[in-house]
């Protein structure tokens, strides 16, 4: 079963939400494969969370290959609609430090626009 | 002015200052009192040895002694006064013609000599010079004795310290535990301390730490470590609601970040273990810093384990953060807790008393009252070191666990089994929400049962992936109970058993998942335990106290 990721386009940059409950364990290696294509194909990327409850370490790792990938490219990577749990774990494990995370999907495009 | 003025006047001499003047010669003995007279000693003029020891006295500054005289000569004299007057140091007086005596005269501690004939000049500097040398003695003598009666004053000062301050004692019938304790002192003092802190009904506390050094500077410094540590748990004391919220290693971190300026200056630092004891719920959680390791002794099984950490002692520049460790102890096991001074007694061959003595001795012993046992391990180190008189301070500490620890009242039980397979991870979840939401209803415990469930995904994942090696078909079986203050969510499995102890905290550059994962664990819930249970299967036990 693929990870459900709805992917559009917005000039140069391409924002993916992800349409699943949870980024975990159970599903990073397929989020991680059913983003490449998105990946490889843009340098700018928002991926949404909004619809996302739940994030464990794999997730986090999977995030953090996005955020590696776009970043030997000289690309960059952007987090939107981070919920309450969700931001707590990246505030733990210190993501937030080295990912930008915007409150919504139009926050995280002008914050591209902005550079 | 003359040569007699001026010393005169540079030296300002009192009457007080008794020459005793020796010679058979009555006109050179004339000569010398006339001239130390003028120079305001106060000559005694005495014409035999005989007269000399007669005249010697607390009051004599100096001695000028003819060589030859009839019955005890000058250096008999010389011998006697050596002897008895160690501080005095005569001038010798001799012909010209027995320069020889001078020269061994001044072997056996004369003051000078002086070749007659002499000039007056000459007599009144060099009597000078000897009454400035003897009162020069004389000084030192007492600052040699008060500095001598101050180390003792030291000593006395830092043992008091060290009996009042530093050495603790258990809360009285502490359920569940008996315990036994005693300090050794030395000749000098360590900066052994130890103490037990009582933070709520459920647990108690035990420090052990050795500052490094003696003395007062070190039963000081161990002084201010145990206020350091009275404040940090005084202050956890007010800002929670009678339940001890804060873990051992935050304590150690706390105190440590307070200390560690202080311990760098003045070049010293502490080894220390921090252990607190669950009667209830048969654990122990601790930290080390570089402390000697406490022994276990596992009643059922009869023998005895270490417990070691990983954290290098206060005052050390480097600092990671601490790390607590978790054991589980049972009915019957004893722990014994000490200070270096006792592993490192030495016998009279040079032998080191050391560990594995020690080991052995505890497990011939284990069955004693504690109080016995603390006994029987001083009779054991004196014996050892053939005297009572020890250079170190030692400190021991023995704790047994009772036969019937009360039991916590249990208010709830649930279960679920499942395979090992990633996409049971939903399950795990949702059984722990419901399970946690039951007892932590309050809307601000919303985001520990967030966290219980990442903590339960984490640790599931771990055990499929590092048990199982991501095999699926394997059981784990998830128990959780809650008791009045605490709920444990407990996973079992059958599978390869882990060792949480080599994961770092995750790095800002890149994270690698594993260790990331124990992580997550390890600031998601208040403890975590790993062990092995009775009837082999690995246990990971999470513990959330909901205070």
């Amino acid at each position: 079963m693929a990870v459900k990721l709805k992917v559009k386009t917005y000039a140069d940059v391409a924002v993916v939400e992800l349409r699943e409950k949870a980024l975990d364990a159970s599903n990073s290696e397929k989020f991680k494969n059913s983003i490449t294509e998105t990946l490889e194909s843009h340098k700018k990327l928002v991926i949404d969370l909004s619809r996302v409850e739940f994030v464990d370490s794999s997730g986090c790792g999977a995030l953090l290959s996005c955020l590696r990938q776009l970043g030997d490219r000289e690309g960059e990577l952007k987090l939107c609609g981070v919920q309450k749990n969700v931001q707590r774990l990246f505030e733990l494990v210190r993501m937030n430090r080295i990912v930008d995370i915007y409150p919504t999907k139009d926050d995280a495009l002008k914050g591209f626009q902005n550079q | 002015m003359n040569d007699e003025d001026t010393i005169k006047e540079a030296y300002a001499p009192d009457h007080s200052r008794q020459v005793i003047i020796a010679d058979d010669d009555l006109t050179t003995l004339r000569i010398l009192e006339r001239t130390l007279d003028k120079a305001g000693f106060e000559p005694i003029s005495v014409s035999s040895g005989t007269d000399v020891l007669e005249n010697l006295s607390d009051e004599t500054c100096a001695v000028i002694l003819d060589i030859q005289m009839p019955g005890i000569n000058g250096l008999e004299c010389l011998d006697y006064i050596n002897r008895e007057y160690p501080d005095l140091a005569p001038i010798m007086l001799t012909a010209s013609d027995d320069v020889s005596d001078a020269v061994y005269a001044m072997k056996r501690g004369a003051f000078d000599y002086i070749v007659k004939p002499f000039k007056a000049p000459q007599i009144t500097a060099l009597v000078t010079r000897a009454v400035h040398s003897f009162e020069q003695t004389i000084r030192l003598r007492e600052a040699e004795e008060s500095l001598r009666q101050a180390r003792e004053n030291e000593i006395y000062v830092a043992s008091r310290i060290q009996q009042s301050l530093l050495l603790g004692r258990p809360p009285a019938g502490f359920p569940g535990l008996e315990i036994a304790h005693m300090t050794i002192p030395s000749q000098e003092v360590d900066g052994d301390f130890y103490d037990f802190i009582q933070l709520d009904s459920r647990s108690m506390d035990l420090v052990v730490a050795d500052v490094m050094g003696k003395g007062i500077r070190a039963a000081f410094m161990g002084a201010a470590l145990k206020s350091y540590f009275l404040r940090v748990v005084n202050e956890t004391r007010l800002s929670s609601e009678g339940h001890a919220c804060i873990a051992p290693e935050d304590i150690v971190d706390s105190v440590c970040d307070h200390m560690i300026s202080e311990l760098q200056a003045l070049e010293s630092f502490v080894t220390l273990f921090y252990a607190r004891f669950y009667p209830k719920r048969s654990q122990l959680t601790y930290v080390d810093c570089g402390h000697v390791r406490p022994l276990h002794f596992h009643h059922r099984s009869n023998h005895i384990s270490l417990l070691r950490g990983e954290n290098m002692p206060l005052g050390f520049p480097e600092k990671n953060p601490f790390r607590q460790f978790n054991v589980s102890f049972e009915a019957k096991d004893v722990f014994l807790f000490y200070s270096d001074g006792l592993t490192e007694t030495k016998s009279p061959a040079g032998d080191l008393y050391g560990e594995e003595r020690l080991i052995d001795f505890l497990s011939a012993h284990a069955a004693l009252s504690m109080d016995e046992l603390i006994r029987a391990v001083k009779a054991e180190i004196v014996e050892f070191f053939g005297s009572a008189e020890f250079a170190d301070d030692f400190t021991c500490i023995a704790v047994k666990i009772d036969a019937n620890p009360l039991p916590l009242e249990l208010l709830g039980r649930q279960e679920l089994c499942f395979d090992s397979r990633l996409d049971e991870l939903q399950r795990v979840r949702r059984f722990i929400r419901m399970f946690g939401k039951k007892y932590m209803r309050r809307a601000s415990d919303e985001p520990r049962i967030a966290g219980i469930e990442l903590a339960a995904v984490e640790l599931t994942s771990n055990i499929i992936r590092h048990a199982y090696d991501n095999q699926p078909g394997y059981p784990i079986r998830l128990e959780a109970l809650a008791y009045p203050q605490e709920i444990t969510f407990s996973f079992y499995n059958r599978g390869k058993p882990f060792d949480p102890g080599t994961d770092p905290a995750p790095e800002l550059e890149g994270p690698k998942e594993g260790g990331m994962g124990v992580y997550i664990i390890e600031k998601s819930v208040d403890e975590i335990t790993y062990s092995r249970n009775e009837n082999d299967e690995n246990c990971a036990r999470m513990l959330i106290r909901w205070c």
